[in-house]
């Protein structure tokens, strides 16, 4: 019965029915087979989502489409440019140290790359880059957003399997930044050859300027972070007063925003909210029916029959969601695989918190690959070059991320270093 | 003639779903704010914003999620429907349509009951009644449901015309 299940939302996925429906009809089709009342239908979909730690969700999407709508994209990218412009292949170093700036205040990669990312594929094609060179670094840079604090995937994870958000938060720190130096290192490397143009070196009176007009974003991780760290805010307040401070930044203090961007902000939250809490309210039924046909026991109890060690579980979890990866989109698959392998995870020893982060890079890596790579569709259409060629262009960055990716896959104090240091050993 | 009136107001109703989503987004960051002012500034914390901004969640996804069903936006795998001639894909995404159909009117249904089953139940801190939590659950059922039956009925009189079925939503 429970193949029937995973056949049927597979074959309704696969023909094109959203996300949300899809888990749904399974659900009814469970709650009839059972025997009992449909009730809990409207009991499971209405009660799933009401819940205050996931009003951090909007309130993180608010806030980097906020900071985009503000024209902090420019501040953040003049301040790059001052500090790394002149390094070899200055423009896609500059690109990868912005988005590594704006991923402390977005926790979005598909608004890093619709917003940071036109101001950078502008000027890496001014100044001679080739357009799908330009989108590639582009999309790659973009995708460690999610992984640095704060990232609504984060949240999703620690709502969806019971962790610490601050935990998950700085789970993300180590990864990301080695994330970002690999992608510096390729990147330098592949300078070499093919002689990219650069600027000339900033003087520090330059540098002193640009970090002054980028201070206000600048300092948003130290806030975001320390508040949630002393106590004084939970992850949702901390939310809300980044998307307030957001708001007053570009409509008070800068005054650069247009109407019409701002508008759009709150627009553009509105849907990504309905996209994705669609998903966790429809999966919170679903859930009920995984629960009833004891699936993830069942997964759990095969993972120790199979006598697989930690490392392995990652390794076979690991390609199932790069796989999923290639088909659906990221948010989708964490609400999807979290719940029915958890137990299994939980009983091979290994730490929700590491286990989020692999999942998380991993899914990050999703956005990178065709034929549904969201973040390759965005970037092809900011920089008109066609997608097979930016898939291509995109190719060196992906391997990178899949080396980091076995590294905190075998390493798990990589991951879990920062968190245990901040917040204590976690408690198992 | 009808067919175009129909589409007209769909058209309307999509815009005010979309105004009503955003509105929502405001009044949560407001609110959430007002509770850390509360505490913070006024040292005078309110009961009430926490399940107030759990009330906005809730409606907000509900209402938000219509709209995106509207622009054909909701979250789905597209790549198996993109690869298949017009034809084809026409009849999936029909399919498609009638199956959101019936989901969300059953849903509407049990939302019914839900909101039944609570009736005269307060919420603990508002005292609102708990029945706030179905109401969004069936508007946005119903409002799906309309569009799709528009959609349906605009798929059937004009074949040539694409179905809206791209995803747009940020991750």
């Amino acid at each position: 019965m429970s193949a029937l299940y995973v056949v049927v939302l597979l074959v309704l996925l696969f023909s094109g029915v959203p996300v949300a429906a899809s888990l749904l009809i399974v659900s009814i089709g469970g709650i009839l087979a059972a025997g009992v009342p449909l009730s809990i239908l409207g009991q499971r979909i209405a009660f799933g989502i009401d819940s205050f730690t996931l009003i951090a969700i909007p309130m993180f999407l608010l806030m980097g489409n906020l900071m985009n709508a503000s024209g902090v994209t420019q501040r953040i990218f003049d301040f790059s440019v001052a500090m790394v412009g002149h390094w070899r292949a200055g423009l896609a170093q500059v690109n990868i140290i912005g988005s590594l700036i704006f991923s402390g205040m977005s926790g979005s990669a598909l608004a890093d790359a619709a917003g940071l990312g036109t101001v950078e594929i502008r000027a890496m094609t001014l100044k001679g880059y080739s357009p799908a060179f330009a989108a590639a670094i582009t999309a790659a840079s973009a995708t460690i957003g999610p992984v640095i604090p704060p990232s609504t995937v984060a949240v999703l994870y620690a709502f969806i399997a019971d962790v610490s958000i601050g935990r998950m938060f700085l789970a993300g720190v180590v990864p990301g930044l080695i994330m970002v130096f690999a992608l510096m290192v390729l990147v330098h490397w592949r300078g070499k050859s093919l002689d990219l143009p650069t600027y000339v070196r900033a003087s520090w009176a330059e540098r002193g300027r640009a970090t002054w007009k980028a201070l206000p974003a600048l300092v948003v991780p130290i806030g975001l972070i320390g508040g949630m760290r002393t106590g004084i805010f939970t992850a949702t307040e901390v939310a809300a007063v980044g998307a307030l401070y957001a708001l007053l930044l570009a409509a008070v203090y800068w005054k650069t925003t247009d109407k019409k961007e701002m508008i759009g902000a709150f627009r553009e939250t509105a849907l990504s909210t309905g996209g994705i809490m669609i998903i966790v309210a429809a999966a919170n039924v679903f859930a009920w029916i995984l629960t009833r046909e004891r699936i993830p026991q069942g997964v759990a109890e095969s993972v120790i029959a199979f006598n697989l060690d930690p490392i392995t579980l990652l390794l076979v979890l690991n390609v199932l969601i790069l796989l999923l990866g290639m088909i659906l989109d990221a948010s989708a698959i964490l609400i999807l695989v979290t719940p029915v392998v958890m137990p299994a995870v939980l009983a091979v020893g290994i730490d929700p918190v590491h286990f989020g982060m692999v999942l998380i890079l991993n899914m990050m890596i999703g956005l990178l690959t065709p034929p549904v790579g969201m973040a390759l569709f965005i970037v092809s259409n900011i920089a008109k070059a066609p997608i097979a060629t930016v898939a291509r262009e995109t190719m060196p960055y992906i391997i990178a991320f899949l080396a980091v990716l076995l590294l905190i896959t075998f390493v798990p104090q990589l991951v879990l270093w920062l968190p245990d240091l901040v917040y204590g050993p976690a408690k198992l | 003639m009808a067919l175009r009136l129909l589409k007209t107001v769909q058209a309307a109703l999509g815009r005010a779903e979309e105004l009503v989503a955003m509105t929502l987004v405001v009044a949560l960051m407001v609110v959430v704010n007002l509770q850390i002012f509360a505490r913070y500034i006024f040292h005078h914390p309110f009961i009430w914003p926490e399940e107030v901004s759990r009330l906005l969640l809730v409606w907000m996804t509900f209402i938000g999620a219509a709209a995106l069903t509207r622009r054909g936006a909701d979250l789905a795998v597209d790549t198996f429907i993109e690869m298949l001639p017009h034809g084809g894909r026409r009849v999936l995404l029909i399919i498609r349509d009638a199956l959101l159909v019936v989901v969300f009117t059953i849903i509407a249904l049990q939302g019914f009951e839900l909101a039944k089953a609570v009736n005269g139940m307060p919420l603990v801190a508002t005292g609102w009644p708990t029945a706030m939590l179905a109401w969004p659950v069936i508007a946005g059922a119903v409002l799906t449901v309309f569009h799709c039956v528009i959609r349906l009925i605009d798929g059937f009189a004009n074949p040539s015309v694409e179905v809206p079925h791209t995803p747009k939503v940020l991750t």
